[in-house]
């Protein structure tokens, strides 16, 4: 019989972490990036909420993990906000054609 | 003791916690009033909202002096249950970033943005800045990482809006840029937050046993979760390796907005990293390796690359991210005595830096608006023989960022140079030879591309047109003040640095 511990939940959280990585450096969508972006913060979520467990006296990791639910969305707002503001400009949100500033 | 009563308890702690707040209420309150005042005047509104702005700061400074003074005689405290901590060192560091906030309050009447279309300005932008400083104030105090992570991203994601406001095909690729590279470093900075909240058990940072399991005793996951942690530090540092959306963020923002990012947030993380140095083991010479490291490749990736660029603001990005280098060298070794040093070269930087953008504004609007590149250096030719004090206070603002006396900026590299020469006697360590000798012959590097520019004015013909004298206007008189105020204090720093340094030697890390 298989238990769920700790390193399975860290398995997964690093699998996600991994996905999102990958996602943020092939896509050449900028909402696909994003997306890629909230797996980081879900898998760092995942994290916080399975060591939280063996936290003994407070759910510190928990609570983190609400608050970083806030932020992810805030952020997400700012930045659809930002890729709308950008599409007006240059009628593409693929990152690589948006090259006007020199590198 | 009964749950409910322990809820009651902890509520009044909070209560009385929130007396120590005061700074921050004010911020609080100067955001809440510019946001009611921006829906509430319709015209001739951007002098009223600057001074709600200007006013908003003034009297958060004069709080944050008050709270200088108290809490140099009570001893250091953590207050709402042990998320923030307060001593001398983070008092004086909110002190410093108000000051640098009321310096951008005074550059922004001179961009070009705030001139052109005074009452359609965005009112947005002021009480953004306010929320840059809110989340500033709190990385310096912040004592667990939960609070470290919620207040830099409360300076994040105003920023990427700042990065905006210029309304423009240029801005807008900036703030996508500056978003996406930003949540990323965040997205990674959070992975090892909770890597060190699984090693350590605690997000409370700081304590005898947690410093222990960090930085005693380190296995190939606390590198890890250290390393993934770094990253979103080092990017609002704008430190190797994840230095690269620097210049492309300061070419395309309002120049007010790039100094305050050039200073504001970068010495917030600052405080926080100096925090976390001072816990560094003595003897354990792997930490001084791995920040060591840091700064000697921000110092030679900045240093070098700004040899080649033809616009002021890309090459004032590549001279920041240099100096962030050199403020790294100075965490080398969390000792006291690198504190008044440290203190004193981010004070040196931020007045040059504030005087070289005040300036790229003043020639950028002289230029013209029909410039299509009003920020190319070739457009300073032979400027010298028209606009003598703005030439002359540039090349002020570029030897003292270089470190060249009679200037500010000597002492400041004099210091810095000293610090790390006793950091060699005390370590016996050859790296720390190796970095000297590295930013020393980095700042004489450093030289000819500071000196780019006032080559240009001064030795050059003029060839472009210089544009028609226009009758001096109010904005040209206050321009005028502003830049001889910022070099003389360039000038009177160098000879009387006991203004300053009277108040830095008292300050003691808690």
């Amino acid at each position: 019989m298989l238990t769920i511990n700790l390193s399975h939940y860290l398995i997964i959280a690093a699998a996600l972490f991994c996905t999102g990585i990958f996602l943020c450096l092939t896509k050449r969508n900028t909402i696909a990036i994003l997306i890629g972006i909230e797996l980081m913060l879900n898998a760092a979520n995942l994290n916080l909420v399975a060591f939280s467990q063996y936290d003994p006296t407070k759910l510190q990791g928990t609570t983190s993990a609400l608050f970083v639910m806030v932020v992810a969305a805030a952020e997400t707002a700012v930045a659809l906000a930002i890729i709308i503001n950008t599409y007006q400009y240059y009628q593409t949100i693929d990152p690589q054609k948006i090259n006007s500033l020199k590198n | 003791m009964k749950p409910h009563n322990e809820v009651v308890v902890f509520l009044q702690s909070l209560y009385k916690d929130s007396a120590l707040l005061m700074p921050e209420w004010v911020l609080c309150i100067t955001f809440l009033g510019l946001f009611v005042a921006d829906l509430w005047f319709k015209k001739q509104r951007i002098w009223l909202l600057w001074s709600l702005f200007a006013g908003g700061l003034v009297a958060t400074m004069i709080v944050t002096i008050l709270q200088f003074n108290s809490c140099s005689c009570q001893f250091e405290q953590f207050f709402f249950a042990k998320m923030l901590y307060l001593d001398t060192f983070g008092v004086f560091f909110k002190l410093f970033l108000v000051g640098a906030t009321l310096l951008t309050a005074f550059l922004i009447p001179l961009s070009p943005t705030f001139r052109a279309k005074e009452n359609f300005f965005r009112g947005e932008y002021f009480y953004l800045i306010v929320a840059v400083l809110i989340g500033a104030y709190l990385v310096a105090m912040a004592q667990h990482l939960l609070m470290f992570y919620l207040a830099l991203e409360l300076i994040s994601i105003a920023s990427y809006l700042l990065v905006g406001f210029n309304f423009d095909k240029k801005s807008a690729e900036g703030s996508l840029k500056y978003i996406l590279f930003g949540a990323f470093s965040s997205a990674m900075m959070l992975y090892g937050m909770s890597l060190l909240y699984g090693l350590t058990g605690t997000l409370q940072v700081g304590e005898p046993q947690w410093i222990t399991t960090i930085f005693k005793t380190p296995t190939l996951l606390h590198y890890l979760a250290l390393s993934f942690f770094a990253a979103g530090i080092l990017f609002k540092l704008a430190a190797f390796p994840f230095h690269f959306w620097t210049p492309d963020i300061y070419e395309s923002a309002p120049s007010p907005v790039v100094a305050f990012f050039s200073v504001v947030p970068k010495a917030a993380v600052l405080a926080f990293v100096f925090r976390w140095a001072s816990w560094f083991p003595s003897g354990q010479l792997e930490w001084v390796y791995a920040v060591g490291f840091i700064a000697v490749a921000t110092m030679l990736v900045g240093n070098l690359a700004a040899f080649w660029q033809d616009n002021i603001k890309r090459l004032l990005a590549y001279s920041s991210i240099g100096q962030a280098g050199f403020l790294l060298a100075m965490v080398l070794v969390g000792k006291d005595f690198n504190l008044s040093s440290l203190l004193f070269y981010l004070i040196s930087y931020s007045i040059a830096n504030f005087l070289a953008f005040a300036l790229v504004d003043i020639f950028a609007h002289f230029f013209g608006q029909q410039n299509e590149m009003p920020y190319a250096i070739e457009n300073y030719k032979g400027i010298g023989t028209v606009k003598g004090l703005e030439s002359v206070a540039f090349l002020l603002a570029m030897l003292s960022l270089a470190g060249i006396p009679p200037l500010v900026g000597f002492s400041a590299k004099l210091l810095l140079y000293s610090t790390l020469w006793e950091n060699y006697h005390l370590l016996a360590s050859q790296w720390i030879l190796w970095i000297l000798f590295l930013s020393v012959f980095l700042s004489l590097v450093a030289l000819f591309y500071y000196l780019k520019v006032p080559y240009q004015t001064f030795f050059l013909p003029n060839t472009s047109a210089i544009p028609l004298e226009r009758p001096s206007t109010f904005y040209d008189v206050y321009a005028k003040v502003l830049v001889l105020i910022l070099s003389l204090a360039l000038l009177v720093l160098f000879f009387a640095p006991n203004i300053i340094m009277a108040a830095i030697q008292q300050i003691k890390l808690g």
